[in-house]
């Protein structure tokens, strides 16, 4: 008898069916029909495959039941293991004024950072949550023109691990302007990572992030240099935002990347949060765009790891992790439901906690619906909160209309905070959603990718689909 | 396992002996171990009779065919002694009249037998099950275990199926890690009996962590598994102990043999437990010995590996990408896709290793596991074809 | 390769029916459902275990994906066979209570079946009589250790001629005094006491 799966006809107009596991077969009409009517008609490789996949299966083969049970517990990891990444956003202050930047405030304005008690209580709280890894990630603003702070934080937080031995990981987010020498040797000294922002070549950059002097790019470079220098060559890693200005030169953007030393990158779309969601016409573009570009950016990238080098995509990485790997590979915004609470908590300066970075923006705009709590409650009274119950209601895949019949449900969900963003509410049609068609898109891109079956390719996808340590996905 | 003939006088028991010599003989002995003493005088033979005189109740003296003596108050043995070595534990079989090796410290692979019984009845089974109750093995196993004097890297407790000895199984465990504290032990059992919850909390609380399992599955579906074994239900029931075993933190290697029916699905298996198994430390991938049922189902388990270097290879790619280290055994380098010869181990036992004269003239028999020396012209693993040194680039080196 | 897939499909088709229709369906196609049944297991963590605490395959995981033949050949299992050892006979003097066997080299046997019977499982109590392995002499008793200490000098004496009595553990004057002529004949100091000096003479190690 089989099991639940949903099957897909691909753009290229083959059959894709995906079972709860995860595991996926490409099969013919024939099959698939066989498959649900009379397996026992199935040639015996395929009937071996697809039980072997848990297509088929019976309630007396308790072994593989078990397994079963194993793998499906292996891929929610991530959201069961209690919250792993920690943002705290110190301030809003920040120097630039980006064009697609929702929440930051300029230098002058008081009263947008965190106070060092409500900071205090934060460190303490991030303990309550039982996983076993944690990664604080200190966000802006400009993290670093609060210096004071990330160093109050990082050295309560170490202290406290003294008795708590968590595997522990800090991730300073910042343009790297303010970056000295004093500050390197702290976060050489407190094993801190730095994530910065490079659009793409000097002159995109500092289009997209303007500064009163023009030289947000130069600046940002000078930084990345000297944390290299001083504390390790890996420290930095960068994240990009795709505007309709990168749309034209996705090749350039890779190559700068490449250029800088950088072993990834992590081809984001916009998020059309604050400031950006008004600047739509000048800033945005289409999905059709979009997916354009990405795949322009990521032959390029293959021909690169072709040619010898070793670079890799980072959403390609983060959605061959689900479609190739048992074990989930920790990216919070790829959950089902949500990781947005389950998995990621954002202390914000404002005394308030949020399920992501997101709910946070949301907040900045005047959206406060997301709001957990108060920094100081328990962590069990925030997960416990209408508020995160509803998330994880709103983002269970197969029970959402919609994700409950989608082949890629057992590796994706809906993201109920930027469908309130888009739609006003959590519960808006899934398929309407640039979350799903964004996603479902991607995935039909890796999967006709995959069906080629080019031993090279397969290869490479293994490879990104196992992250290392150092390329964990939960901070980019 | 080596035999030996002999001839023996005034033995009345089957019995385990440590081989030891007249010299070492002070510093070993204790009363409740027996030891057969090598001489290769009247005169050394002397002196143990005296010793004899003194109240030894525990020692037998070996003596070699030419001095054709024995002793009329201690129990003689007559061999070719030059084929034992000091420290050897053999047992003496009086029925027929020799002495099996059963453990000696030089050798590279050590295994210990613990039964004949199975659960299940495999197509290429290389020791034929037999059904008695032979719970003496596990009485031997033990004193086989009291008389090794030495802790060698690893020691292998096989069967027969040892998951059968129930929770006996775990006192001769414990027994090995308490007297070869150094030593790892690896358990060959087809795993199906660690199903079972009780059995499996009794065996594996609190069990050394020097234990390893070396477990043997054949398809990716039951009845792929199943049939190779030829036992309803197997699968099922191996899959559940790899899972317990993994819930106790235990190191389990998988092993294929590489015979027809595997062969044909061996990528789609390795697949399979890239997905699923991804906990195993390693995976071996084993040429399969031309012994027991293998020779009755010859159809199923005569394969020419060269025929199979594709599914080799997409097999090697499979666990590659899993991360699932693998190693190829019992397969000579000739047989291989000279790409795996980096995971070819020389996996077969000293005592039943052998080459052919083709083999004189290879260049990499020095990394070469060689052929059983069972294996005859009418079944190697491959046409066994020496390589040149042209062929051979650096990679075996 | 035919003949292979033909014995496999009657190996399947002989697979009794009871197995495949069994006690609760699941019911297919209701996830919710399925997967509510699917708890009734006892899931199991499928990470590999001891290769560090950050779960993302810490140790397990390198860069390149090329595992060199010597990173894994230590804990490498290497025994060749499916058991190590040719089948055993029967002792001698248990004949009476179960038949000797004979090795597989020598008797072959017929091609297995595609029944499902299976061999005997049943395990019977352990004979009274079987011989007990000694304890390590790491577990004995100071008094215990030190006769064995005794005993051991009285063999190695016997052995040199130095002594003629019982090996019996007992530390007694004709044992000293065989001791003080082997510490004589050694040029030791001829206490008669069992030093550690004279023991490596002797060439034994004190019992631990
Ligand atoms: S969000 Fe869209 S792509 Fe993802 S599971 Fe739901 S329907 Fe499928
Ligand atoms: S010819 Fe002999 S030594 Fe050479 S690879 Fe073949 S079996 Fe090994």
């Amino acid at each position: 008898m089989f099991f639940p799966f949903y099957a897909r006809r691909l753009p290229d107009s083959h059959f894709l069916a995906v079972s709860r596991s995860g595991d996926y077969v490409f099969l013919g009409e024939e099959d698939l029909h066989k498959l649900t009517t009379a397996p026992q008609e199935l040639e015996l490789d395929r009937l071996a495959e697809l039980q072997s996949k848990f297509f088929l299966g019976s309630p007396t083969r308790q072994g593989s039941l078990r397994l079963l049970a194993s793998k499906l517990l292996a891929k929610r990891e991530t959201i069961l293991n209690g919250p792993s990444l920690h943002l705290i956003v110190l301030t809003l202050q920040c120097a630039h004024t980006c064009r697609y930047c929702q929440v930051s405030r300029s230098l002058g304005s008081l009263g947008h950072s965190m106070e060092p008690a409500t900071l205090a209580a934060a460190c303490e709280m991030i303990f309550e949550s039982p996983s076993k890894s944690i990664t604080v990630e200190f966000q802006g603003g400009d993290t670093l023109l609060r210096f004071d702070l990330i160093k109050f934080a990082i050295e309560k937080i170490t202290e406290r691990n003294l008795q708590e031995k968590r595997h522990l990981r800090f991730v300073v987010s910042s343009t790297l302007h303010q970056l000295d020498e004093r500050m390197c040797d702290f976060f050489k000294q407190h094993n801190v990572y730095l994530s910065t922002s490079i659009d793409g070549p000097a002159r995109l950059h500092n289009k997209n992030r303007p500064t009163p002097t023009r030289d947000s790019y130069e600046r940002t470079i000078n930084g990345i240099n000297m944390a290299r220098d001083l504390i390790s060559p890996d420290v930095v890693s960068a994240l990009m935002t795709t505007t309709r200005d990168s749309l034209l030169i996705p090749e350039e953007i890779v190559d700068e990347y490449v250029h800088l030393g950088f072993r990834e990158i992590f081809l984001r779309p916009l998020s059309v949060y604050g400031f950006a969601r008004r600047n739509f016409e000048h800033l945005g573009y289409s999905l059709s765009e979009f997916s354009l570009f990405y795949e322009r950016a990521f032959e390029h990238i293959l021909q690169i790891n072709r040619e010898g080098g070793d670079f890799r995509e980072v959403m390609a990485s983060v959605f061959l992790n689900k479609i190739l790997s048992p074990f989930d590979g920790g990216f919070v915004d790829l959950q089902s439901p949500t990781g947005a609470g389950l998995a990621a908590l954002a202390y914000n300066y404002d005394g308030f906690v949020y399920p992501s970075d997101e709910a946070r923006m949301l907040a900045e705009m005047g959206d406060t619906s997301f709001r957990l709590g108060a920094i100081g409650e328990t962590l069990d009274a925030l997960l416990n909160s209408e508020v995160q119950q509803n998330l994880i209601r709103a983002s269970t895949s197969p029970r959402i209309p919609g994700c409950d019949q989608c082949a890629y449900n057992s590796y994706c969900g809906p993201d109920p905070i930027s469908a309130k963003n888009q739609a006003g509410d959590i519960f808006a049609a899934v398929h309407l959603t640039d979350h799903c068609r964004r996603n479902m898109w991607l995935f039909d891109f890796l999967f006709m990718k995959l069906h080629q079956q080019e031993k090279w390719f397969l290869d490479l996808a293994f490879q990104w689909a196992n992250p290392t340590p150092e390329r964990e996905f939960c901070c980019a | 396992m080596r035999k030996l003939p002999v001839k023996t006088h005034g033995i009345p028991l089957r019995g385990v002996q440590r081989v030891i010599s007249l010299a070492l003989l002070a510093n070993e002995w204790e009363s409740g171990l027996q030891f057969m003493v090598l001489v290769d005088s009247i005169g050394d033979a002397g002196i143990l009779e005296q010793l004899v005189d003194g109240g030894l109740k525990n020692i037998v003296v070996c003596v070699p065919y030419h001095l054709d003596w024995h002793s009329h108050i201690m129990p003689t043995v007559a061999c070719d002694t030059r084929a034992l070595e000091l420290h050897d534990v053999v047992v003496l079989n009086l029925e027929k009249q020799e002495l099996l090796v059963v453990y000696r410290n030089s050798d590279m692979h050590h295994a210990i037998q613990l039964t004949n019984r199975c659960n299940s009845f495999c197509l290429m089974c290389s020791q034929p099950p037999t059904t008695h109750d032979d719970q003496w093995l596990i009485d031997e196993a033990l004193l086989v275990a009291a008389h090794i004097n030495d802790s060698p890297s690893a020691i292998g407790l096989s069967g027969g199926e040892p998951l059968l000895l129930g929770p006996r199984l775990r006192e001769v465990i414990d027994a090995y890690a308490t007297r070869l504290p150094s030593t790892r032990i690896e358990i060959l059992t087809n795993g199906r009996l660690l199903a079972d919850e009780v059995l499996a909390t009794h065996l594996l609380t609190g069990i050394s962590d020097k234990v390893s399992w070396l477990v043997p599955l054949y398809g990716h579906a039951d009845f792929l598994h199943d049939f190779v074994v030829q036992s309803v239900g197997a699968f099922e029931q191996t899959i559940g102990g790899l899972l317990t075993l993994q819930s106790y933190g235990q190191a389990i290697q998988l092993r294929i043999v590489l015979i027809e029916p595997t062969l044909r699905v061996l990528p789609e298996l390795c697949r399979f437990i890239g997905r699923n198994l991804p906990f195993v430390r390693e995976v071996a991938l084993m040429g399969c010995e031309p012994i027991g049922f293998a020779l009755a189902n010859r159809d199923a388990c005569k394969t020419d590996l060269a025929d199979w270097h594709a599914e080799l290879i997409e097999a090697a790619n499979a666990l590659r990408r899993a991360n699932v280290p693998y190693i190829f055994m019992n397969t000579p380098l000739c047989a291989l896709p000279q790409s795996l010869w980096a995971h070819a181990h020389q996996s077969i036992s000293d005592w039943k290793r052998s080459f052919r004269e083709e083999c004189s003239i290879c260049v990499v028999k020095t990394n070469c596991s060689g052929l059983f020396s069972w294996h005859n012209h009418n079944w190697t693993p491959t046409v066994i074809k020496a390589i040149d040194g042209k062929a051979c680039n650096e990679e075996v080196h | 390769m035919k003949k292979f897939i033909k014995s496999l499909s009657l190996f399947i088709a002989s697979i009794p029916l009871a197995a495949a229709k069994a006690t609760a369906e699941l019911p297919a196609g209701q996830d919710a459902v399925f997967e509510s049944q699917l708890s009734d297991f006892n899931p199991v963590q499928l990470r590999p275990l001891n290769h560090g605490l950050d779960n993302l395959f810490a140790g397990h995981r390198s860069h390149s994906s090329h595992r060199s033949h010597s990173s894994h050949a230590s804990h490498a299992s290497h025994y060749s066979g499916s058991s190590g050892r040719g089948s055993y006979s029967v002792p001698a003097q248990d004949t009476t209570s179960s038949p000797s066997t004979t090795s597989p080299s020598e008797a072959l046997p017929a091609a297995p079946s595609f029944s499902s019977e299976q061999p005997n499982k049943e395990i019977v109590s352990p004979r009274l009589d079987a011989p007990k392995p000694p304890l390590p002499s790491s577990q004995l008793t100071f008094e215990e250790k030190r006769r064995l200490q005794v005993m051991r000098v009285q063999i190695a004496l016997i052995g040199l001629g130095l002594y003629a009595g019982t090996v019996d553990g007992e530390f007694n004057t004709d044992t000293q005094e065989a001791l003080r002529s082997f510490q004589r004949l050694k040029r030791l100091p001829s206490s008669g006491l069992m030093t550690t000096d004279t023991l490596n003479a002797l060439g034994i190690m004190a019992v631990q």
